[in-house]
């Protein structure tokens, strides 16, 4: 009996169709050997071992909950901001409000650092979107546990997406809701429309260096690395998909969102989002501002320079989150 | 593959369900709402692209009607109809010249909250293996988008833009006529948080299904 044998591939097409599996193999395998994690964290850089958020050694200068938490009934009224800042950075970037607010009696500010954030690169490499979320969560519970009443959620970038997330998934259907939430420039679309292809192109890259300043080096990660990249993305597709089914605020909350017009970083279109397909109408309000910066209420350290318009729109902004907590 | 097992999943499952399908074609087309000057544009470039050349052809034009359905990576689905021309005179079977109107209405913002967005599209194909079951394909393409923010709080962001873009493929001429291509492409424009419009991405997956008319 004749043995079988396969038929010669006759279109070249085809044969190299087959081929193909092999050299991206080889490319995969060149390509994985070649990244990984940064060589050259300096001690310098928040990525590094020596520098931490000061949040973890003195957390009662930083969080209410742990400075005062047994309120007297006045003070338990009396309004507290949790302040919760972005992705790679730390508890820094709310420190011009809590500057801006002085020794003030009217409110307190309480800030709290995102799980994962504020140490070392390879603490951050291996915390999830869940653990940088669960750190806000743990201060408001605390809050409300203490006997405060009075809370406003304060989100920049993507802790707005944090707390968006938390508004979606009915965290606050089982908790006393906060009375405001206030977002400075959410992130839901991101600028950079390549994050969606992360979880592709990721492994190959290992990570993203960002240019920060050298005021920003020792309180923003400079070494992005793709894991938390995907985790950002995955939280952001979550945010996305779930607004776009409609999303419903608890009913005592409103919600107010401050975005730049033009920002290199959060999408102001993620503004539109918001606006389209959170509900009520009533309980949302959102301004746009005539701003390039993201999270244009942090100025210091900024590689731009800061004009007279951006210190303008700090101390709006400010003066108007105030003004949210205390009419209220 | 898990992301292209998700992609062929969503296609298969979700978009193109019976339920799904009838919505774009009863619900759909009611909720069209366009700006009186891209209803001129769209008249415009269809009285150019199908019934000049249909004309002055006559015979010797190969047309082909179809439904294209585009992912952007990252944000939407954006369903609408297409069509294309060969020239026996130039490069038949080979060479196209295509025209489609592809909207998130009939798409992900078919029954959601998401952003309705028109795209007008026109673009020029070169296929490869003239006569084979499956054929690669190159295409250059160029149009207008305009994305619909419903409020004026919005008013100073971009929301429409030009449309410039590539993509490449594989088509399968089926038993039945029916051709089915499947293309990964790339917006040249797109929004980048400073300029553009934020919901324009710039890479997109797409299936486009063709019946040649003549």
């Amino acid at each position: 009996m004749k043995p079988y044998t396969y038929p010669a591939l006759k279109s070249p097409l085809l044969a190299s169709f087959l081929k193909f599996p092999l050299w991206l193999i080889f490319l995969v395998i060149f390509s994985l050997g070649s990244c990984g994690d940064p060589s050259n964290i300096g001690d310098d850089l928040l990525d590094g071992k020596l520098i931490i958020d000061p949040s973890i050694m003195t957390p009662e200068n930083y969080l209410i909950s742990v400075s005062n938490p047994n309120p007297s009934p006045k003070e338990a009224s009396r309004p507290v901001f949790i302040l919760c800042h972005g992705y790679s950075a730390t508890t820094f970037e709310w420190s011009e409000f809590v500057e801006w607010s002085g020794e003030t009696d009217s409110y307190y500010t309480s800030r709290v650092l995102l799980g994962g954030h504020g140490k070392s690169y390879e603490d951050f490499k291996s915390s999830s979107w869940e653990e940088w979320q669960q750190s806000i969560f743990d201060e408001y519970e605390a809050l409300i546990g203490a006997g405060y009443t009075n809370i406003h959620l304060v989100g920049s970038s993507a802790s707005g997406a944090l707390i968006l997330e938390a508004i979606s998934s009915g965290y606050f259907k089982g908790i006393n809701p906060p009375r405001n939430i206030i977002l400075i420039d959410p992130i839901v679309l991101p600028s950079d429309k390549l994050l969606p292809l992360i979880g592709v192109v990721g492994p190959l890259i290992g990570y993203m260096e960002s240019n920060n300043t050298e005021g920003e080096k020792s309180y923003w990660y400079t070494y992005r690395p793709q894991e938390t990249l995907q985790e950002l993305q995955e939280l952001l597709k979550k945010v996305r998909i779930a607004l776009q089914k409609g999303v419903i605020l608890p009913s005592q909350t409103k919600l107010f969102v401050f975005k730049s017009i033009q920002d290199p970083t959060a999408d102001p279109a993620s503004a539109v989002l918001i606006n389209k397909e959170l509900s009520p109408a009533n309980q949302l309000d959102i301004k746009m501002i005539n701003s390039a910066l993201h999270v244009f209420t942090r100025l210091q350290g900024r590689v731009e320079v800061v004009s007279a318009l951006d210190r303008n729109n700090q101390e709006q902004t400010f003066q108007k989150m105030v003004e949210i907590a205390l009419s209220q | 593959m898990i992301y292209i097992r998700k992609l062929i999943r969503n296609f298969l499952l979700v978009r193109y369900s019976k339920i799904y399908l009838a919505n774009y074609f009863v619900l759909g087309f009611f909720e069209f709402k366009m700006e009186r000057k891209l209803k001129y544009l769209a008249i415009c470039l269809f009285l150019v692209l199908s019934i000049y050349p249909m004309e002055s052809t006559s015979q010797q034009t190969h047309i082909e009607l179809g439904f294209r359905s585009q992912k952007s990576f990252g944000l939407y689905f954006e369903n609408g109809i297409v069509t294309q021309f060969s020239f026996e005179k130039f490069v038949p079977q080979r060479f196209y010249l295509g025209a489609g109107y592809i909207t998130s209405r009939i798409g992900s913002a078919l029954g959601t909250n998401a952003i309705k967005q028109d795209n007008f599209q026109i673009w020029l194909s070169y296929y490869l293996m003239k006569g084979k079951k499956f054929r690669p394909f190159i295409s250059v393409g160029s149009g207008f988008f305009s994305a619909d923010y419903e409020s004026d709080v919005f008013r100073q962001l971009d929301h429409q833009s030009a449309l410039i873009s590539t993509n490449a493929g594989l088509e399968w001429a089926s038993p039945f006529q029916l051709k089915i291509n499947l293309a990964l492409g790339y917006n040249f424009i797109s929004g980048n948080g400073e300029k553009g419009p934020g919901t324009l991405y710039p890479t997109f997956a797409q299936l486009n299904l063709f019946y040649p008319l003549k």
